[in-house]
């Protein structure tokens, strides 16, 4: 008796004291960029296309090196001429939300959404230069919650900051004159957070974390000239952006950080803050959803 | 909570005729801290961490020998917390001041009660937000200045509940009136 009690305890510990293999997560990237038939259209723009190229090359690094599962949904018009994946296809924003919609992720799964393109004075997207209807804040921000995941939005256009909600109760200190930034310095937010513990309801943000490229009153721009490599190729937000991830920009090449390096939202704010060019930050000033959680982008 | 903040309030005008000593202290503290996030109750997770602080109660008096009345302040660090389901809380800095009542059941061993307000500054999102909560302490000095109290806090910050317990060493710098 004794000895089977014995046989069972040392198969339980033996059981218990391997290791589980962690489940292989997954990273989704759905990235949207339009140039609205660049040169020759009416308010083209030149830089969306290689935002794309260059964001989506070096996310794409990042997941393999964390040992993630990586799928990319590229909707990209260049020229004029619309791509799916590389391929011609003529696609609208219905596109963008079916893709949405069908995607196959986990809680612990992270999807990606960045656009660079032209944002209209509602901050909506615009998707399509050609027709009147836009993508809202609303519908896409709906589209998102219905994806399983922690989704991190991207969105260099004007007037994004319109997707940000003012949770209230985290402040920065962010204040504006004639809509450019005015100061940034965290004791402004020292009564407005506190007034905001009290009277905001809705603490939650929905698994969905948003830089975007300005606030709801500014615009972003196509490119910056701060005289840093290849600045004028990429968009102003972008560039910032892909630097933070980490894009080797003198060489033009996807570059990763140091094993053990682990990158979350948050840590790419403050990398985009920091680096961030001061007459730029003025003008097109970035905002981020302010949350108490930190949703872990790569694991190297 | 009525009976101690009129008990408090009591004990201030009191203090003033009766045997009041001027008691300040320092205090550094370790500290487990784990935090319940409403929004991400379904995944049933604990976000842990560690919270070291020092602390300073310049405005302190000890009343009679047995009670104890202080407002200590405190100036913290918070590391970034565990990672469940890919989601952590990013450390921060913060300060502590609180509304503290001891009581000297003995010689050796305090116990005590305080309500605590704190403002944190969550240096990664460059952001401020509040905390507010209450702690109980039970001390024991093992020598006249020094000594070692076990802290229990609860406190809430909007969509969130934190807990915390550890070790606090307590330097007493008492004085003669």
């Amino acid at each position: 008796m004794i000895k089977r009690i014995l046989f069972i305890l040392i198969s339980v510990l033996t059981i218990c004291s391997c290791e589980m293999t962690p489940q292989q997560g997954k990273v989704v990237f759905v990235s949207i960029a339009v140039d609205y038939n660049a040169p020759d259209g009416i308010n083209a723009l030149d830089n969306p296309p290689e935002d794309q190229r260059v964001l989506s090359s070096q996310i794409e690094a990042l997941s393999y090196a964390s040992g993630e599962i990586y799928e990319q949904y590229l909707f990209l018009e260049k020229n004029g001429i619309r791509y799916f994946n590389g391929t011609e296809k003529k696609w609208n924003h219905d596109d963008i939300l079916y893709t949405l919609s069908e995607l196959d992720t986990l809680q612990s799964d992270l999807v990606i959404l960045h656009y660079s393109g032209h944002g209209d004075s509602t901050g909506a997207l615009v998707t399509d230069a050609d027709t009147s209807s836009r993508l809202s804040a609303e519908r896409l921000l709906d589209a998102m919650r219905g994806i399983d995941g922690r989704k991190c939005l991207f969105l260099d256009s004007c007037f994004s900051g319109v997707f940000i909600d003012d949770a209230g109760y985290m402040q920065n200190g962010d204040r504006f004159e004639d809509g450019n930034l005015e100061s940034d310095n965290i004791l402004n937010a020292f009564i407005p957070s506190f007034i905001g513990t009290f009277y905001k309801k809705d603490y939650g943000n929905d698994n969905i974390w948003i830089i975007a490229a300005a606030t709801e009153e500014q615009n972003s721009f196509d490119n910056w000239d701060s005289g840093l490599p290849q600045q004028e190729k990429f968009g102003a937000f972008s560039y910032y952006l892909a630097l933070a991830l980490g894009y080797d920009m003198e060489n033009d090449t996807p570059l990763l950080p140091p094993k053990g390096t682990r990158m979350t939202f948050y840590s790419l704010w403050e990398e985009i803050r920091k680096s961030m060019a001061d007459d730029l930050k003025r003008e097109a000033t970035p905002q981020a959803t302010l949350s108490v959680t930190d949703p872990v982008l790569f694991s190297l | 909570m009525k009976r101690i903040i009129i008990a408090v309030l009591l004990l201030l005008p009191t203090s003033l005729l009766a045997d009041t000593v001027w008691s300040p202290s320092l205090s550094l503290s370790v500290e487990y801290e784990g935090s319940h996030i409403e929004e991400h109750e379904e995944e049933n997770a604990i976000w842990s961490t560690a919270r070291t602080a020092i602390g300073i109660s310049p405005l302190s008096m000890t009343i009679n020998e047995k009670h104890t009345l202080s407002l200590p302040m405190e100036l913290a660090y918070t590391a970034d917390s565990s990672v469940h389901g890919r989601l952590m809380m990013p450390g921060y800095f913060s300060t502590l001041l609180a509304l503290r009542y001891g009581y000297h059941v003995s010689r050796d061993v305090e116990i005590a009660i305080s309500l605590d307000t704190v403002l944190q500054w969550h240096n990664r999102q460059n952001a401020l937000s509040w905390r507010f909560g209450m702690s109980t302490y039970l001390t024991w000095y093992p020598f006249t200045n020094l000594g070692l109290s076990i802290p229990l806090s609860a406190s809430w910050s909007p969509g969130v509940l934190h807990f915390n317990s550890g070790l606090i060493l307590v330097f007493n710098i008492r004085s003669i009136q």
